[in-house]
């Protein structure tokens, strides 16, 4: 009986510490820093192995599948392609205006908008009520807390977490991010917040829309450089569903993703991105002794 | 050397869960094999190593992935406790036992950590979070819970050999 007793006794202490550490963690004023960074570091390079393993297998189960439908394939990229050509022909034209544009108005060539480093999947959590992947980069290649992570699809979210060789991502569709949104389309231009929601796991909402506002199925979202965190101008997804939301006054949109979550395998950070304005020259007006003064105002901008 | 052997096996399968087992993720939704494992154990070992495994598993699940600390430490320990408890009161050969408690679990953890979270002050729409994840991991865990079901039967009757 008295053994008994101690073990109780052990079980109601571990449980109210976890409580205990749970309502600090809550409040942010303790996090398990070391805890994490250790079981996170440990497991990153059999998960990177299992995840390689996992990813091979998908793609000869994926090709397999793929040669079946490769003949329709074949067909409607061939249309797509001559579409295409026609269009390149347009935007060779296009291009070209734009060289002797440039030209004329004595822009500097407008340098890479964002710095990128590639990271792998090496695994993630699906949960209910959290989505997060791990990456294999960290501190020591640069990365640091709230970088924001795309693909070449889209947006997929930020590092939350980062140790020496290992970072966390909080994907958009976790139900604790947000994202300061803003409609593309020229005419509308509605700002707003996406969160992830846990009711509907792959797709986050376009929250406290006004009723009235202007947004419509098949808007395209793009971030809106509100809130620090994101560049302005990534690609978030597009509206799928406007509904209206009870008492009257808001509304929210369903978004499908742009990124393709189910298969996430590798991604980019961005480590810096750079205003596009700011790589423009000083618009002083010097006509005509601009070839000898063309290279000194902005020094780093050519690159 | 018992305990090594649980160890290991919770390590693996935290791996597994974060690597494998998203690929074959329906709409969003991958099998909780975590909680199979800690099911299956409780009910074949009783409350008190089922409590121990729960804590252990959902402690090494938060820290690994980066959730909310605390959801599924509390969430797994209260389900190894619960169905520990039933131990003595089913038979453990059954084929019908782990596709039942499987489907039970789910349904309490799923709970638990509802309860945890509006402790924590977190919003949800508890109805429709409920339909859309709860009730398609119901379904799916009790796929492979026959399986796992039969792997953590072998594996007590090895290490309590």
């Amino acid at each position: 009986m008295g053994l008994f007793h101690k073990k109780t006794v052990i079980l109601l202490v571990a449980v109210l510490t976890v409580f205990l550490l749970v309502g600090l963690q809550a409040q942010g004023k303790y996090k398990f820093v070391f805890m994490e960074e250790f079981i996170t570091t440990v497991l990153a390079p059999v998960q990177s192995i299992v995840s390689n393993v996992g990813f091979n297998f998908r793609k000869v189960g994926l090709s397999t599948g793929e040669l079946m439908t490769a003949y329709r394939d074949n067909q409607a990229l061939r249309a797509e392609n001559e579409e295409i050509r026609q269009n390149n022909l347009n935007v060779a034209e296009i291009m070209a205006e734009n060289v002797r544009l440039r030209a004329m108005l004595d822009y500097k060539k407008v340098a890479n908008q964002f710095d990128f480093v590639t990271a792998a999947v090496v695994g993630r959590d699906l949960g209910t009520w959290n989505s997060t992947i791990t990456i294999n980069r960290g501190t020591a290649d640069g990365i640091t807390k709230d970088m924001p992570v795309v693909t070449s699809q889209g947006l997929v979210g930020n590092v939350v977490n980062v140790y020496t060789h290992v970072a966390k991502v909080q994907l958009i569709l976790d139900a604790r991010s947000a994202v300061g949104t803003l409609v593309q389309r020229p005419e509308s231009r509605v700002a707003a917040i996406v969160e992830g929601s846990s009711a509907t796991p792959l797709s986050p909402r376009m929250v406290n829309i006004a009723r009235d506002a202007d947004i419509i199925k098949t808007d395209k979202l793009i971030t809106s450089g509100f809130g620090g965190i994101y560049p302005k101008g990534l690609l978030i997804g597009e509206v799928v569903d406007v509904v209206n939301e009870e008492g009257g006054l808001l509304k929210y949109a369903s978004i499908k993703p742009a990124v393709d979550f189910d298969r996430l395998e590798e991604v980019l950070v961005i480590a810096r991105s750079r205003e596009p304005i700011s790589t423009l020259p000083p618009t002083t007006p010097v006509p005509s002794a601009a070839p000898g003064k063309a290279g000194i105002p902005s020094p780093g901008a050519g690159r | 050397m018992k305990n090594l052997i649980w160890m290991g096996v919770i390590v693996a399968t935290v791996i597994l869960q974060s690597t494998l087992l998203p690929l074959i993720a329906i709409k969003g939704t991958c099998p909780d094999m975590l909680l199979i494992i800690v099911v299956s154990y409780a009910l074949l070992s009783g409350r008190e190593k089922g409590v121990g495994m729960g804590f252990f598993a959902g402690l090494l699940q938060d820290l690994a992935f980066g959730s909310i600390f605390g959801t599924n430490t509390i969430s797994k320990l209260a389900t190894g406790y619960i169905f520990g408890l039933a131990e003595r009161k089913v038979f453990k050969e059954h084929v019908l036992l782990p596709v039942a408690a499987t489907a039970v679990a789910t349904v309490f953890n799923g709970l638990v950590m509802f309860m945890v979270l509006f402790m924590l002050g977190y919003k949800a729409d508890i109805v429709s979070t409920f339909m859309n994840n709860v009730v398609p991991l119901v379904g799916y865990n009790v796929i492979i819970a026959i399986p796992v079901h039969h792997i953590v039967y072998r594996l007590t009757a090895f290490t309590s050999e």
